[in-house]
């Protein structure tokens, strides 16, 4: 038993006591049963908490529906939107976008839809110019990618074949056989 | 006043061996058994309800939810005896959903507007007005009394004061030790005694209005 209130039992005391006296040391129980100061402390507890009890109870409404053993079918309280309604709108929504995007997503994106990777579009678009506006002649000619008619004077004059020696081959001397045969 | 003035568990409509029979007859498939038990308790359930949520329309729905489910599942209840803890416990699991759905519907923004059935109607005749201002300050001193405990302590402190029901029922209901029950129920208790509710609620026996409860505790206890 503590010793902080003259004798007597503490806080802690009286609620054990309160809420059982077998959990009390033997002392303290004796100390409870001869005390009237302790006894009405244990007794202002008890008397709140059956206070509390009463007034819980009156002021509580009592049932006024019987209890069914059918399910219900709940209403919607007032304001609420019908919550299971939207949630299905939304995965329907979710279901018609993921088939059209699955099935037609090259349709989404093409021709003016957009591309899938705008980032590569400049590249793209200087590679098709490249391929529709070849180099001017001149420069082709150049690089000799392109034959200008009418050079083959000037070719033959720049770099000559080789003259016609004995033993060589037909080839060398600027005869064509298949020239021959299929011309 | 008795020395020992602990709350006593709320007497069983039909007594223990009558629950227990009709527990027996509905898990074999007695409807009409499970009426009755439903009858019986009913208004227990319905009040348990109503001090975790306050709102007449919200009890009626999970009472009759609690009893739904309750239905389904008693081919689960091996003891018939064990018929009310085996209640509150769905009972309190189906309040504990319940408040939790509603928690997020609020957060969503989607929380049904405040209903009015607390409100005093119109009407209402001049004597009853002092009680619903009354019964108003009460719930809303209990409120924020029981804001301070910790979930646990609260759940137990209800269960023990306000359902009656005993440490060992509680100690089933939450799938708990009895030591622990008591341990939150000490730290509940000890928070009561530091609060002004326990000051008012103390002193309350001394108003007028309570020595009408009073008058009607002792009124409840005749047979």
């Amino acid at each position: 038993m503590k010793e902080g209130r003259d004798g007597h039992l503490d806080e802690r005391e009286i609620l054990q006591a309160f809420l059982g006296e077998g959990d009390l040391p033997a002392e303290s129980k004796d100390h409870l049963a001869a005390c009237p100061l302790c006894r009405r402390e244990k007794e202002r507890l008890e008397n709140a908490l059956a206070s509390l009890q009463q007034k819980a109870s009156l002021f509580t409404p009592g049932p006024s529906r019987p209890v069914t053993l059918e399910r219900k079918r709940r209403a919607f309280p007032a304001g609420l939107p019908p919550l299971r309604a939207a949630l299905g709108g939304a995965v329907l929504a979710a279901v018609a976008i993921f088939l059209l995007w699955g099935r037609d997503s090259d349709i989404l994106f093409r021709n003016g839809g957009g591309t899938a990777f705008p980032e590569t579009d400049p590249l793209m678009t200087e590679v098709a110019l490249l391929v529709e506006n070849p180099l001017p002649p001149v420069v082709m000619d150049m690089v000799a990618e392109e034959k200008v008619p009418g050079d083959e004077d000037f070719f033959h004059f720049v770099a000559p074949l080789p003259e016609e020696e004995p033993g060589t081959d037909t080839r060398m001397k600027g005869e064509i056989p298949w020239k021959e045969n299929y011309c | 006043m008795a020395p020992n003035r602990q709350p006593e568990p709320a007497p069983r409509p039909g007594g223990g061996h009558e629950t227990a029979d009709l527990v027996l007859e509905a898990r074999q498939g007695g409807q009409g058994a499970f009426v009755r038990l439903a009858e019986m308790y009913r208004e227990e359930i319905y009040r348990m309800v109503y001090y975790r949520t306050r709102s007449p329309m919200d009890a009626e729905d999970l009472t009759q939810d609690i009893f739904l489910r309750a239905f389904e599942r008693i081919g689960g209840l091996r003891d018939g005896d064990a018929f009310r803890s085996w209640l509150f416990r769905i009972a309190v699991n189906r309040v504990t959903d319940f408040q939790r759905q509603k928690r997020v519907l609020s957060w969503l923004g989607l929380a049904p507007r405040k209903r009015e059935d607390e409100a005093l109607p119109e009407g209402t005749a001049e004597p009853e007005a002092p009680l619903y201002l009354e019964k108003k300050e009460f719930w809303e001193n209990f409120q924020k009394f029981v804001k301070r405990l910790s979930p646990m302590e609260r759940e137990v402190f209800i269960l023990r004061f306000l359902d009656h029901l005993d440490i060992a029922a509680i100690a089933r209901v939450l799938g708990k030790k009895d030591s622990t029950v008591k341990t939150h129920l000490y730290r509940g208790l000890e928070k009561f005694r530091r609060e002004e509710a326990f000051m008012e609620f103390g002193a309350f026996q001394a108003t007028r209005a309570g020595e009408s409860i009073t008058k009607q505790g002792t009124e409840e206890e005749k047979p």
